[in-house]
């Protein structure tokens, strides 16, 4: 999870992601922060994630992001 | 860091003079004494044996354990960052000598989660981690329950989690368990199939539903009990159905006989919805009216989700008929039943050679009705071969080869184009007509070598002054019947401009071919009376008298003429060899003739910025003199002689109107004059295409967003309305704020603000608060178009103007006489729009762009993107740049549609593709970002674009291997465009031909047609290497209030000594590559796109250090990454500089990345690095 933190946290110094939980719905993550993100996410844990995953159901808050990285580790195991 | 310095120098000092003295003196005791000395600069600094730090915080350098300055190395290193707590034994190496020390891991920090509220099954007993959540510590945590919940007894407990580290650190979590058999509810959209009592059922227990679940139910949003017996035991449940789904409905064409009466219903077809649903007129048919009527249908279902659907009506007493198309017009007998009817007549004649189905008025015994005719055409055309002579390399069309005779309206196509330097060949010429039947001819085409030579225009006697300069060529050009306008040549070998006199002029043009034409004439060469300062005096003098401040040239022209018509009366009588001694005999005595009218005009006239020509009656007895003036909309005349043909003031005419009084009075040789004498400019504005399209495409859907569809006349009617509001409340000429969400509506207010004859200044939120103040201060509008949340917020920034509400304007009266009178007044030249783009002290720059650039735009970018009426651009830009042009005047001018992509799916790509495929989008103009968006993450796994054929790209270079993910999924031409907002839109475009390896750049190709871009190098010599500067139509009139700015890019064309002609510099510097295509470099200055903005490091720059605790900043941008960031130095922390940032900056201005440093890197000159400040970054 912390990894996670710090990636976002470089993205957004000013959001505390451990409490929003609607980054997309309130445009935190604004459109095109989300290439960036996915590109380091899958830089640091060694994932894949499909472009149909990117939904705001699992990236509106960091929890959700991190079960849908554990999932996908998950998987490739 | 200074004290430490010099403690040291002086320190090596001390040690120095010791050695040198003891040395010296005492040579025997050297060695003891260095080894002395030694042991004493070591004893100097000391050791701190342990060292404590924070679970997970890094592990310190080695010099943490040396208790003052020094250096130290790690023998024994520590682990970058432990995860459990514990003393590490560690050794270092100081001065030489391993000392050992210890690393103090610690843990005081105890756990924390957060409680939550489960629901459980009778037969579940999760683990007390699973009722928590956000545990945080940096080591394991033991978690257990200090009171545990009754598990398996159904009801509500509370229970208490206990959290321990490893470290003893103890926490307690309350927690709250619901134990249940069943769950509290189910919901169900209405529709849906029932639930089973499963579905109820949790995990674990058995049971059966005892509630029949009817078809009511799950058909009508509610809250329904459900009993069940579960595990032995009675329990209830609620099933909830909800209706979130609106109701579909299709749109049902309907004529109705005259009095029958409509019902909603019988308009529509195919109604779909779970629930029931009610159809309502929005706008009731008018059975008075014999018009196709648009008629708005609201659906509303039980959910009260509603429905909007459009559909046609016609009230009709006349069976439809079907015809063949013809170019007679119709009788009504065609379309009506002997015996039915006394007398007819169409209201207007009507012609059938249109094919597709018509409402036609007309009048049956004394009533107004109307006839719905179906004209076919089945006939296909007839071709005959044309019979003129046709030159070798002149190209021309199909239809100068071939006559075609069709009821309706063909198009003409070569099969295969001819070689036009080949003198003879087979061609075939195609042709297709509105009923889509074709026909071909196919003939030998001999092309002839061109014999004949060009005609010359305008050569003609003239008279000069003796030793002032002539412009031989101003006013001459030749047209030859192949090449087109051809060079003139002049020889004016035999004139002696310093005496007066009369010498032979011999003007000569030849075409490719050789053919040459010469005509000679006389110019006679008079000495003034009246110097050229005099007449300037006297010109100064009444210009200073009737010249206000901000008249338009066309104020000043007509404030010229008005003068000349009432103080110079008519005596006939006058100096006709002298026009200057003339005009200033006119202005001074106050009396002349039509040449001393004429001759004070032009005087004054020059003095403005409008184009002149001077006019001589041909033929006739006596003589008559005046001006054709060009003030930017074409040739008209201007006659300001009080004794003119009835006393008319004849200012600026057409040729019709000089003709409609008197066919003698203003002829002249038309032959001499260029052939641009227009009738009342018909296309001042693109507002033209939104009223063909209008009439034309009435019920096509012309822009669209989430809430509704506005066809064109929607458009249309709406912008109507706004116009005439706006006209009510004394708008005129000025700019008007527009300020809404980003929606298909907005777009009708810029319309609307056109037919005011206003320009409109778009702003969005998510400009900022900052960013939109600074235009309110720069601009001052009287007027803002808004909705709800944009009214607030101009009410907080202290926004003075009127407010006008979007969808109240929408509702206002149109008032047709009011808006003609704003349309004839609009000149092609005025403003049409306002947009702010970065400027890099801080504040931004008002780009004015004007209508006859706009018009420009639409026919260039139609041209090279090639919509046609069947297209849909999904647009990605928003409203507040000229970036959403492109699709805006593409509808207007092709009639296609524009559906504005929502911006929260540019955060996910699925979606996003879907939401283009649903509305059949076949076109985009996006910036790079949004393509990579979808390419870049494997979108083209799950889905691809299935209607695409054209990808536009701007605003930066498109990565290759990006472009060619894009080509493999989507097939489809694909274009880079290129333009700065200082030139109207786009400028340059290319069209993907060739692959392109992943280190090229993708070129920025060529100019539109109506435009060039030069390169210039540093000493203003064009070249292939250097500044991108642009001149045509499109360069826009420069920044609003902002003549400093203005001056430094808007400048002469330093090519051009000759006449005045305003370029824009761009800033951006280019080069020209082997193919002729211009290759983007880079910038001049500090400007960089990102995201599709352009961006002025220096505003962020600017923005930053007005926050408090800022002291210095410095923005970097690395394109690879397409990176923006920001270093600083000062006290404020990261997160409270972003946040002051978002209210300063627009959202695309804000950095991705921020770090705080002590001081700014420098170069050797004292500059910021921005080099250096970038590599902190990478």
């Amino acid at each position: 999870m912390e990894p996670l933190l710090e990636i976002l946290h470089d993205l957004h110094p000013d959001t505390d992601f451990t409490r929003e939980t609607r980054l997309l719905d309130d445009g935190i993550l604004v459109s095109f922060d989300i290439v960036m993100l996915v590109t380091r996410i899958e830089e640091e844990y060694g994932v894949l994630i499909p472009a149909k995953a990117i939904t705001p159901e699992h990236f509106n808050s960091a929890t959700a992001l991190y079960a849908l990285i554990r999932t996908l580790l998950e998987q490739d195991d | 860091m200074k004290e430490r310095q010099t403690e040291q120098r002086r320190q090596t000092r001390e040690h120095s003079l010791w050695y040198a003295i003891v040395s010296v003196a005492l040579p025997v005791f050297a060695l003891l004494l260095a080894a002395v000395l030694i042991a004493f600069c070591v004893s100097s600094i000391t050791v701190r044996p342990v060292f404590t730090i924070e679970l997970g915080d890094e592990s310190p350098d080695a010099s943490a354990f040396l208790n003052r300055a020094g250096s130290a190395a790690y023998v024994t290193a520590p682990e970058p960052c432990y995860q459990t707590a514990g003393n590490r034994l560690l050794r270092i190496e100081v001065n030489g000598r391993v000392r050992p020390v210890v690393l103090r891991v610690r843990d005081t920090v105890a756990p924390s989660a957060e409680g939550t509220e489960t629901t459980v099954s009778v037969h579940e007993s999760p683990a007390p981690d699973k009722l928590i959540r956000n545990l945080k510590d940096k080591s394991i945590v033991k978690v257990t329950f200090l009171t545990a919940p009754n598990y398996g007894t159904v009801g509500d407990w509370d229970a208490i989690v206990g959290l321990e580290d490893m470290s003893g650190n103890r926490a307690q979590v309350p927690v709250t368990v619901h134990v249940r058999l069943l769950r509290d509810s189910v919901t169900i959209e209405a529709g849906d199939p029932a639930p089973t009592a499963d579905d109820f059922l949790l995990s674990g227990v058995k049971g059966a539903m005892q509630t029949e679940l009817t078809e009511r139910m799950l058909r009508e949003p509610g809250a329904y009990p459900v009993a069940f017996f579960a595990d032995g035991e009675t329990a209830e449940s609620l099933l909830l159905v909800e209706d979130t789904i609106p109701p579909k409905a299709d749109a049902k064409t309907r004529i109705v006989p005259l009095g029958e009466p409509v019902l909603p219903e019988d308009l529509l077809e195919n109604i779909t919805d779970a629930t029931k649903v009610t159809c309502a007129f929005l706008n009731a048919p008018d059975p008075d009216s014999r018009a196709l009527q648009s008629i708005a249908l609201k659906l509303t279902d039980l959910g009260g989700n509603e429905t909007v659907v459009s559909s046609t009506l016609l009230f009709s007493d006349v069976a439809p008929v079907t015809l063949e198309a013809s170019k007679t017009p119709l009788s009504p007998e065609a379309v009506l039943a002997d015996g039915t009817y006394e007398t007819a007549a169409f209201s207007e004649p009507f012609v059938p050679d249109t094919v597709g189905t018509h409402a036609v008025p007309m009048r049956i015994d004394g009533e107004d009705n109307v006839a719905l005719i179906e004209v076919k055409d089945t006939v296909a055309p007839v071709l005959t071969l044309k019979t003129e002579a046709w030159y070798l390399n002149a190209k021309i069309g199909p239809e100068q080869f071939v006559d075609v005779s069709d009821a309706t309206e063909t198009t003409l196509t070569f099969e295969n184009e001819p070689d036009w330097t080949t003198s003879e060949q087979e061609v075939t010429v195609l042709c297709e007509d509105g009923g889509k039947n074709r026909a071909s001819i196919r003939f030998t085409l001999s092309l002839a070598p061109d014999t004949e030579p060009p005609a010359l225009y305008g050569v003609k006697d003239r008279s000069c002054y003796v030793n002032e300069p002539v412009a031989y060529l101003s006013e001459v050009f030749a047209v030859d019947a192949c090449d087109g306008e051809v060079a003139v040549t002049v020889d004016s070998s035999g004139v002696d401009p310093s005496r007066k006199g009369s010498y032979p002029v011999i003007y000569t043009a030849t075409d490719r071919a050789g053919n040459t034409a010469s005509k000679r004439v006389t110019f006679s060469f008079v000495k003034t009376k009246v110097t050229e300062q005099r007449a300037q005096e006297v010109a100064d003098r009444i210009i200073g008298r009737i010249f206000t401040e901000g008249m338009t040239i066309h104020e000043q022209i007509r404030a010229i003429h008005d003068y000349v018509f009432t103080h110079v009366h008519y005596v006939s009588k006058s100096n006709k060899q002298d026009w200057r001694s003339e005009a200033v005999r006119g202005l001074t005595q106050g009396k002349g003739d039509c040449f001393t009218s004429y001759a004070a005009a032009r005087l004054l006239l020059e003095q403005t910025d409008a184009e002149l020509l001077s006019v001589e009656r041909y033929g006739g007895r006596t003589r008559h003199y005046w001006m054709l003036v060009n003030v930017g909309g074409g040739w008209y005349h201007f006659d300001a002689c009080n004794a003119g043909k009835g006393r008319n003031r004849c200012f600026m005419w057409t040729n019709e109107q000089t003709r409609a009084v008197s066919s003698y009075f203003w002829r002249f040789d038309e032959s001499l004059y260029p052939n641009r004498m227009t009738r009342r400019h018909e296309m001042k504005t693109i507002l033209s295409y939104l009223e063909k399209q209008a009439s034309e495409r009435k019920n096509a859907p012309a822009f669209s967003d989430e809430r509704e569809t506005l066809t064109f006349s929607d458009a249309a009617r709406m912008s109507d309305a706004i116009g005439s509001a706006l006209l009510r409340h004394g708008a005129h000429r000025e700019p008007v704020l527009v300020f809404t969400a980003r929606c298909a509506r907005e777009i009708a207010a810029f319309f609307g603000v056109w037919k005011a004859g206003c320009f409109f200044v778009p702003v969005d939120a998510e400009l900022g608060n900052d960013r939109i103040r600074s235009i309110l201060a720069r601009v001052e509008p009287r007027f803002a178009i808004t909705d709800e949340a944009a009214r607030a917020a101009l009410a907080s920034y202290g926004y003075a103007g009127e407010t006008l509400d979007l969808d109240a304007l929408i509702g206002e009266p149109s008032d047709p006489a009011l808006l003609k009178r704003a349309a004839d007044a609009i000149l092609d030249v005025d403003p049409a729009y306002l947009v702010f783009t970065s400027g890099s002290t801080g504040a931004p720059k008002g780009v004015v762009g004007c209508h006859r650039a706009v018009l420009d735009y639409a026919a260039q970018i139609t041209g090279v993107l090639k919509p046609d009426e069947t297209d849909v651009f999904g647009m990605q830009a928003p409203l507040y740049v000229d970036a959403g042009f492109k699709e805006i005047l593409s509808a207007l001018k092709s009639g296609c549609s524009v559906v504005l992509v929502p911006k929260s799916l540019f955060s996910t790509p699925v979606p996003l593709v879907n939401f283009l495929n649903a509305h059949r989008v076949t076109m985009l103009c996006w910036v790079v970002p949004a393509l990579t968006l979808i390419s870049a993450l494997r979108t083209f796994d799950e889905v691809t674009p299935k209607y695409l054929h054209t990808v536009a790209f701007g605003s930066e270079a498109f990565p290759p291997k990006q472009l060619k993910l894009w080509q493999q999924h989507v097939p489809a031409r694909y274009l880079n465009l290129y333009g700065p907002t200082e030139c109207t839109g786009m400028t340059c475009f290319y069209e993907v031909d060739r692959t392109f390896s992943d280190d090229e750049r993708i070129p920025i190709g060529r100019a539109f047609e109506n435009a060039e871009v030069f390169l210039l190098d540093g000493h203003d010599r064009r070249s292939d290497e250097g500044e991108i500067c642009i001149r045509g139509t499109s360069v826009t009139h420069g920044y609003y209030r902002d003549p400093e700015r203005t001056k430094a890019v808007f400048v002469q064309n330093p090519l051009n000594a000759d006449y005045p002609e305003t370029i824009y510099r761009t800033g951006d510097l280019a080069r020209i590559n082997a193919r002729g295509e211009l290759e983007f470099l880079g910038r001049r200055d500090q400007q960089i796109k990102h995201m599709g903005h352009r961006i002025e490091l220096g505003e962020l720059e600017a923005a930053a250090q007005t926050v408090e605790g800022v002291a210095a900043a410095c923005a970097v941008f690395d394109p690879d990454r397409s990176l923006l960031a920001l270093v600083y130095t000062g006290t404020a922390e990261r997160g409270t500089l972003l946040t002051a940032l978002k209210a300063r900056v627009p959202e695309y201005l804000l950095p991705r990345a921020v770090k705080r440093v002590d001081a700014l890197p420098l170069t050797l000159n004292g500059k910021t690095d921005r080099g250096a400040a970038l590599n902190l970054f990478r």
